[in-house]
């Protein structure tokens, strides 16, 4: 295929396939709707040349369908990193890159035109001194060169080693990068401080780590910059179900985070409608700072009393609050460890033990429907279930019915 | 510096720009063959980098990096054989947020802590710990803050780092005090759990034995034992692939955003998904570790009836066990309910011990 490049300008595109082809992977080319067929197969091409050895291609009677596999538990560093790390440059960026480093590398300074004559002369290669010194800009916005005025121009160097880049304190440094460039938000960088070293992670491992969410980290270092100067933010929210995408503004606070799933939700006050509400990260594509807010530390505060009655990221509907009791059988003698997974996972509700072997769990929240995956999990286990809102427990009763007719049936097979 | 100003996707911490770093670094060192040149590129790129990269490095317009000699082998025109690109705002600002986490802090001393400190003083944080809120993350995470736990975890790093043998004071279930000596081979977080597990292999006498995982909060002490180690260990052997079972096979109804909740919760295992037009749903493996069957199992069930579980047979047998034991609990006068005992397969969500 000529033409073909690995490298992209748009990180938005390939975000979208690569989230397709790693959470689903059961689409065929077909399906990528509005794209067209040589778009996919050029951004099928490039992701299986990011995740060469995590990818498998799959023959169904609608076509080749690829998937991105791979278990968590066996990786050492999040392969979707390659993602971040495909951007095009042009041949005189990557020129001048290792040029700028190698004419400072002295630790002296150097003006532009000093630059360019040098480049001259040393690399037979002429450059531009406007383009010099926007590339000059570029470094210094980036904390690579530092500038210092001197007469009329200004002097770049490089920007000088911190003290923590000396050993033995370095050495744990970077054992602690290999943990965090997993473990902490933004962890591709800390992949970048790796490569800086040619070194990778050989120490941890992973259980319940959801490596997809790393495609949404530009949008949320935008998010972040906007809750750190307390503005206002507009958005495009993409809705998965409907396909349809709305222009929203609202008063970003704080990114709720589910160790769970691995999904991520902005927390916005939308002042119109006197609301908090959460939004899938992943939906949310092009995010602009707005206005500064004077009242952000009162929002916040007010969102940080709601919390506790937050079981989820749902702030409930105008109601009042919903209580839900469950009742449990819990074998004392054998099952303490459920016991201990009501207190843990419980999210500050009270559990109370009514008597030998039968245990009460009480929570009082916003939406007690956000509750139901958890209280479905203790199937098996539950003698008595009551919530003030009467749709839930219908909803949850209507389940636990429907799972009976689904499995409860001796001659019930669906192999 | 604003955070307007900083973006993660920049070409500088690209693995083009990686692997001719690599390429120039190795051809200060010595002259490249062009065979020695794709290796290179290989271990720092992505697949199809090396076809790209190599030729504009020796013929192209990147050819000004290097010089060719005349047995076809090529060196660096640069003087510097060191390209290392100072830390960037960006990295030095998520350095900088990595102070306040407790996790972070565990691999240092106080005084290395405070070094950080004062020299980070001037960046900004790229975030800061409250502005997320892990609401679903359970209660009884690893005491981070206390020394004696910051002491164990150095420890253990200590002896992974320099493979050594380690001897270990664990309380084990039921408050079994135990004394263990075990090979540590990788520490596994779970950010669910809000711990640190340490996978080893136990080792008595100089014999290496059974895989273990200890979880670090149940460590009591530890220090580093003499013990020689017999030289084939392989230190990844806890680690190997466990998916070694048939995987479970469930069937997703299009109903609910069933498939959408389904296939974001179960990201982190291996998973194959086919869509059958037939019956419009999707049947979905997932391949799991043996160790995590119950773990699996109720995070299936808190699905209820928009998925069913297929199989395989022992998996679908504690399911049925489970629904059927429901309905009884439901339907049943609750003093005919005792003893029960259909959860004998596992332990739900029990902490791992050895």
């Amino acid at each position: 295929m000529s033409g073909f490049q690995e490298l992209i300008k748009n990180f938005d595109r390939v975000r979208d396939y690569m989230r397709q082809f790693f959470l689903y992977g059961f689409k065929v080319r077909g399906e990528f709707g509005e794209k067209s067929g040589r778009t996919y197969d050029n951004e099928r091409r490039r992701i299986e040349n990011y995740l060469s050895g995590y990818i498998c291609s799959d023959y169904t009677s609608k076509g080749k369908q690829i998937s991105i596999r791979m278990d968590s538990k066996q990786i050492r560093s999040n392969p979707l990193y390659a993602a971040w790390k495909s951007k095009s440059f042009t041949d005189r960026d990557l020129l001048l890159h290792f040029f700028l480093l190698d004419l400072l590398s002295d630790g002296n300074a150097m003006t532009v035109p000093e630059l360019c004559e040098a480049i001259s002369l040393r690399y037979g290669e002429e450059l531009d001194v406007q383009i010099v010194r926007l590339k000059c800009r570029e470094y210094e916005r980036l904390g690579i060169l530092a500038s210092e005025k001197s007469g009329k121009s200004f002097l770049y160097r490089l920007a000088p080693p911190l003290n923590l880049e000396k050993p033995p304190l370095y050495d744990t440094l970077l054992n602690a990068v290999k943990f965090c460039s997993e473990a902490a938000p933004f962890g591709v960088i800390g992949s970048t401080i790796l490569d800086r070293e040619y070194v990778s992670n050989d120490l941890f491992c992973w259980k319940h780590y959801f490596m997809v969410h790393t495609l949404e980290d530009e949008a949320l270092l935008t998010i972040l910059a906007a809750m750190r100067e307390h503005r206002f933010l507009s958005f495009e929210n993409h809705s998965t179900r409907s396909g349809k995408s709305v222009t929203l503004e609202g008063l970003p606070l704080q990114i709720f985070v589910s160790t769970q799933t691995g999904r991520r939700y902005l927390c916005v006050y939308f002042a119109p409608k006197r609301r908090f509400n959460c939004l899938r990260l992943d939906c949310i594509f092009q995010p602009k700072p707005l206005d500064v807010c004077p009242e952000y530390d009162f929002f916040r505060e007010k969102l940080r009393q709601n919390l506790p009655h937050c079981w989820g990221v749902s702030f409930g509907g105008r109601s009042r609050l919903e209580t839900l009791s469950m009742k449990l059988y819990i074998d004392e003698t054998k099952e303490r460890h459920i016991i201990g997974r009501l207190r843990r996972e419980g999210r500050g509700g009270d559990l109370e033990r009514i008597r030998e072997n039968i245990w009460l769990y009480t929570g009082t929240f916003f939406d007690t429907n956000e509750m139901l995956p958890w209280i479905k999990s203790f199937t098996g286990r539950i003698l008595d279930l009551q919530c003030t809102n009467q749709a839930v427990l219908d909803k949850v009763t209507a389940d636990l019915e429907a799972m009976y007719q689904m499995y409860g049936r001796e001659d019930e097979h669906d192999f | 510096m604003t955070f307007e100003s900083l973006s993660l996707f920049e070409e500088i911490y690209g693995s083009y720009f990686q692997a001719v770093r690599n390429v120039l670094e190795q051809a200060a060192a010595a002259p490249l063959t062009l065979s020695d040149m794709y290796h290179l590129v290989r271990s720092c790129a992505f697949e199809e980098s090396a076809a790209a990269i190599v030729p504009k490095l020796t013929d192209g317009p990147w050819s000004s990096l290097l010089e060719k000699a005349r047995d076809k082998t090529w060196k660096s025109r640069l003087k510097s054989s060191y390209l290392k690109t100072p830390l960037t705002a960006l990295q030095k600002s998520w350095l900088k947020a990595l102070l306040s986490d407790s996790r972070f802090r565990l691999f240092f001393e106080d005084g290395q802590l405070e070094q950080l400190s004062e020299e980070l003083a001037d960046i900004p944080a790229l975030y800061e710990p409250s502005d997320f809120h892990y609401f679903d993350q359970y209660a009884d995470g690893d005491p981070y803050e206390t020394i004696k736990y910051r002491e164990i975890f150095q420890t253990i790093l200590k002896a992974m780092t320099e493979k050594r043998p380690l001897f270990t004071a664990y309380e084990g279930g039921k408050g079994r005090h135990l004394t263990l000596e075990v090979l540590p081979c990788r520490l596994q977080y779970s950010p669910k759990d809000d711990k640190f597990r340490l996978l080893c292999v136990n080792f008595r006498r100089g014999r290496v034995g059974a895989p273990a995982i200890l979880n670090l909060g149940r460590i009591t002490a530890c220090h580093l034992s003499r013990t020689p180690i017999p030289e084939r260990f392989d230190w990844k052997y806890p680690c190997s692939p466990a998916s070694t079972v048939q995987p479970v096979r469930i069937r997703i109804q299009n109903e609910r955003n069933a498939l959408e909740r389904c296939m974001l919760h179960f990201a982190n295992y291996e998973k194959q998904t086919v869509y059958e037009p037939d019956t419009d749903t999707w049947l979905c493996s997932l391949y799991y570790d043996p160790a995590d069957e119950t773990e699996l199992l109720i995070e299936l069930l808190s699905f209820g009836p928009v998925i069913r579980i297929l199989g395989p047979e022992t998996f679908l047998r504690q399911v049925h066990d489970r629904v059927r034991r429901q309905h009884e609990l439901f339907y049943s006068d609750e003093t005919a309910l005792f003893p029960q005992d259909c959860f004998r397969a596992g332990k739900e969500n029990a902490a791992p011990e050895e």
